[in-house]
């Protein structure tokens, strides 16, 4: 595991596209992380809700996704460059792209990122896997 | 004397038939025996955008098959077996259609490589396999593995998808014919409109894992299927969900 990187980081544009390219990444780091498939797949899921949870939310020029990991788990946030107050609101802790990034990980939690960017953070507990 | 089951003949003659067996005219007058079976399933396959006649036909070839793979010693009626191979012929003849449409051959080749390991590794390990671990028990190369799961997750038709331990009733009509207290819950209804969209099973997946917190396991014991087809379901079904709603 000591080749692997401590984190990964991508700024896109904040449209649904870019969410597309968001999620494709998420996957092909997931894959690159040593982690299993199933887990993969809910990592790309949730990437996609919890952008598209951002893109509904805040008027933001920008997302930036940054992914990481260490022995036990794997640490995603999604960051959107931009305006949004309050920041969480109830109508998004109550959503159904919320609902469903809490399903699919371990934590998550709404944020500002440096005291600012409205940010979703999550972390998925890894299964051990040995190579 | 009793008749065989899927025949309108006696056991016996039947039995007698699959001895003569590889004799021509043994193995015709069982294809026609049975042909009603091969075009019961073909009605059951239609309706999915493909002639009947090509179902019948590809029914009729996976009858054959069937002719000539039984073993009478095994103790299992030959309707049964037939049956088995027949939708698994079908099966086959969508998957090809679907995929001929938008992946390249190689990589439907791969594919099939990469979902057969998939299901052994997922037996043997009691736990989903890595990118890693695919490409070496394949002898693939990761970056092939990653295709082959994206082509996957493309054309997984899951109506057509595995059957569960009779092979006439798919997966879906059993998860259909489960309780449906979960589509009276208006509160779940109303977080996602487009939800009542979807089909039944779909939102009783999404229903278990999402609002009842369930985990792939847990559902897969509950449904009777194997813990990578909940994975796909669930992933299907969020994918039309954000379609129907029209988002990404």
């Amino acid at each position: 595991m000591t080749d692997l990187p401590t984190a990964v980081s991508v700024d896109v544009p904040a449209t649904p596209g870019f969410v597309q390219v968001l999620r494709n990444i998420a996957a092909g780091v997931a894959a690159r992380l040593d982690i299993p498939i199933d887990q993969i797949e809910e990592v790309r899921l949730a990437v996609t809700e919890a952008a598209s949870l951002l893109l509904d939310e805040v008027d933001a020029t920008s997302l930036r996704m940054t992914i990481g990991r260490d022995e036990e788990t794997l640490d995603v946030r999604l960051s959107a460059e931009g305006h949004a107050d309050p920041w969480p609101s109830d109508r998004a802790l109550a959503s159904w792209p919320w609902l469903v990034v809490k399903g699919l990980t371990d934590e998550i939690r709404a944020e500002r990122h440096d005291g600012q960017s409205p940010s979703i953070r999550f972390t998925k507990r890894l299964e051990r896997v040995r190579r | 004397m009793s008749r065989a089951a899927g025949s309108s003949r006696p056991e016996e003659e039947i039995a007698e038939l699959f001895r003569r067996l590889p004799d021509p005219a043994a193995r015709e007058d069982l294809a026609k025996e049975f042909l009603p079976l091969a075009e019961y399933f073909a009605r059951r396959f239609s309706g999915r955008g493909e002639p009947v006649d090509d179902l019948t036909q590809t029914a009729s070839l996976g009858l054959l098959n069937a002719i000539d793979r039984f073993d009478p010693e095994r103790g299992v009626p030959f309707s049964t077996y037939a049956a088995a191979t027949i939708v698994g012929e079908l099966k086959r003849h969508f998957r090809d259609r679907g995929w001929a449409l938008r992946v390249p051959r190689n990589v439907q080749e791969t594919a099939i490589l990469v979902n057969r390991t998939v299901s052994a590794m997922w037996q043997d390990l009691g736990r989903a396999p890595t990118v890693a671990e695919i490409a070496s028990a394949a002898d693939i190369g990761e970056d092939d593995v990653l295709q082959a799961l994206d082509a996957l997750q493309a054309y997984t038709t899951d109506s057509l998808d595995a059957p569960t331990g009779d092979a006439t009733s798919t997966a879906a009509e059993s998860i259909g014919s489960e309780d449906r207290s979960f589509e009276v819950s208006e509160e779940w209804l109303s977080l996602a409109p487009a939800l009542r969209d979807l089909s039944e099973r779909e939102r009783k997946i999404l229903y278990l894992r999402f609002f009842e917190g369930r985990t792939q396991t847990e559902i897969a014991d509950e449904l009777g299927i194997s813990q990578m087809h909940v994975s796909r379901l669930v992933s299907q079904s969020l994918e039309k969900l954000r379609e129907k709603a029209g988002g990404v």
